[in-house]
């Protein structure tokens, strides 16, 4: 299910710091009108995700909750879960009161539009 | 450590460390070497999380992006195959891609069971892109209790 989400301007409550940070995989897109920034978050929902802007900085974080199923050992472990958190510096050229974000099968997609003066434009030539 | 969204990319390579530590689960579940064809130094996708119980085993995949109608799960025997794509769709031919570091495309990883499951009874959901199988064995395969009768 697909959620809007909007961006908070005041930064997220700390997690315990001894949970182990990951980096999240981004992939990052440029038209003439956004930038969109998809982040992987996998075990997070839109109620462990934020998405910060400050100062220019787009913070990124999210909490993937470690589930063990009852009964069971572990017996082996290709990927951990804890918190994500990746800071991003923002170009100039946007307008930070339009970024908007949403969540889906733990996948970020937050779009930064660009500020409509510098959007290019064509320019009649008049003949 | 703040990173510019657009311009030149970081030179360091963060992904290349969490790659090697990736264990090969075959080898772990079978205890047989994984075979000479086998490439080791591309990670497997998706990775893995096993647990396991005298009921069975309960195997956690990691795939945000995918759809659960792009994912084909199959339990055959020993054997547990999950094929799919991953962010097959291409962005807009007017988009520039700036960064690309979510990985991409079609996947097919085969899982050796250290038993055969009880194919009926495979149980499979999908949370935030972590997908959950439960696998129990076959009632042949699970551990008995045997009476010792007093002589």
């Amino acid at each position: 299910m697909s959620e809007t989400k909007a961006i908070q301007k005041e930064p997220p409550a700390q997690t315990p710091q001894s949970e182990p940070v990951y980096i999240p995989r981004v992939d990052i897109r440029e038209d003439a009108n956004q930038f969109t920034v998809v982040a992987d978050l996998p075990g997070s929902d839109d109620k462990s995700v934020e998405a910060t802007v400050q100062n220019g900085v787009l913070t990124i974080e999210g909490w993937s909750q470690a589930d063990k199923p009852q009964g069971y050992e572990l017996l082996g472990q290709e990927f951990g879960r804890g918190r994500y958190r990746r800071d991003f510096a923002l170009p100039d050229q946007i307008d930070p009161e339009r970024i908007h974000a949403r969540v889906k099968n733990g996948v970020l997609t937050v779009a930064i539009p660009k500020k409509e003066e510098v959007k290019a434009r064509k320019i009649q030539i008049n003949s | 450590m703040l990173e510019l969204m657009i311009g030149p990319r970081n030179p360091w390579t963060i992904f290349d460390e969490l790659e090697s530590l990736q264990a090969n689960m075959n080898e772990l579940l079978t205890g047989e070497a994984a075979s000479r064809f086998e490439p080791r130094s591309r990670a497997a996708y998706p990775p893995l999380n096993v647990w396991s119980s005298a009921e069975g085993l309960v195997v956690d995949a990691e795939m945000p992006g995918v759809e659960p109608k792009d994912v084909e799960i199959a339990v055959d025997g020993d054997e547990l195959t999950l094929r799919g794509k991953v962010n097959a769709e291409a962005p807009g031919a007017e988009a520039t891609a700036l960064r690309r570091e979510r990985p991409a495309g079609e996947f097919l990883r085969t899982l050796q069971l250290p038993f055969r499951a009880n194919a009926a009874a495979v149980k499979a959901s999908f949370k935030s892109g972590i997908l959950r199988i439960s696998i129990p064995k076959s009632e042949e395969d699970k551990p008995r209790k045997i009476a010792i009768e007093t002589a």
